[in-house]
């Protein structure tokens, strides 16, 4: 695992909206997509540092508002509503707190 | 590991066609330039829109470009880049945001489109990611992330790419 000067940094695509405009449409993906506005107006991206990750991709640290949530991903979706990433344990889905 | 990132944000494009990033590897021996990703975003505008982009390849008559120095990733690297800031793209160099594209015959490696309110992000698995090896001819071959046309709103745009040199 490795260490960015900027692993931890936030860019402004990465932080929540002062004000909501906007709601990604259902069955976006980052990636192809930079980021997912979910309906509370979050922000989710992928960051820079490698970790755990399924076979045969990379995964990133997944990132709400800028900042580190614990888990690494492959990609994450946006299906119905509900947001889930794709880790080395398979899928897992955010509850609104954390991913299960 | 030797990372760099070429990266901008708040920035207003010109209203045509505009290299937003341009990497040029420097001439052999020097080392080749991996792409580990770029990405592109905008945070003027919450309209829905496509917007194409491509990444292309171009050997002469470099986008004339604002300079960028790229920014060093690992801590304990005690080297710059072998990419310094110019703004005429020529090898060895990096640049950011055309304001001309000078008519250079571009070669397409991608195309692809991205919804603006989303932004776009290439992440390459192992086996996809690009190299650029270091130049071999008297031009060069520069490496370009490109927005093929206008997009609807101008301002507030952020790109970036990351890159290792190997």
């Amino acid at each position: 695992m490795r260490e960015h000067e900027t692993s931890d940094s936030s860019f402004d695509w990465m932080l929540r909206a002062k004000e909501q405009l906007y709601q990604t449409e259902n069955y976006v993906s980052v990636p192809p997509a930079l980021v997912i506005t979910d309906e509370r107006g979050d922000v989710w991206t992928l960051g820079f540092q490698y970790g755990p990750a399924p076979r045969g991709e990379y995964a990133f640290q997944v990132l709400r508002n800028g900042h580190i949530v614990g888990e690494y991903a492959s990609r994450i979706e946006y299906r119905g509503g509900k947001l889930r990433i794709f880790t080395d344990q398979g899928f897992k889905c955010w509850t609104g707190r954390l991913f299960i | 590991m030797r990372e760099f990132s070429v990266s901008i944000g708040g920035s207003t494009l010109a209203n045509q066609a505009v290299t937003l990033a341009f990497l040029n590897p420097a001439s052999a021996p020097n080392p080749n330039i991996e792409i580990l990703r770029y990405w592109i975003g905008q945070s003027a505008n919450a309209t829905s829109a496509q917007q194409r982009m491509q990444t292309v390849t171009q050997v002469s008559s470099y986008p004339t470009l604002a300079g960028f120095t790229p920014a060093k990733l690992s801590r304990a690297d005690p080297n710059a880049s072998v990419l310094t800031s110019n703004t005429s793209g020529p090898m060895g160099s990096a640049g950011i945001n055309a304001t001309a594209e000078n008519g250079g015959a571009k070669s397409i490696i991608d195309e692809d489109v991205f919804n603006v309110v989303n932004g776009g992000l290439w992440v390459p698995g192992p086996d996809e990611r690009i190299i650029l090896p270091a130049n071999v001819s008297a031009t060069g071959s520069g490496f370009g992330l490109f927005l093929p046309v206008a997009p609807g709103s101008l301002v507030n745009w952020a790109w970036g790419v990351r890159y290792r040199e190997k």
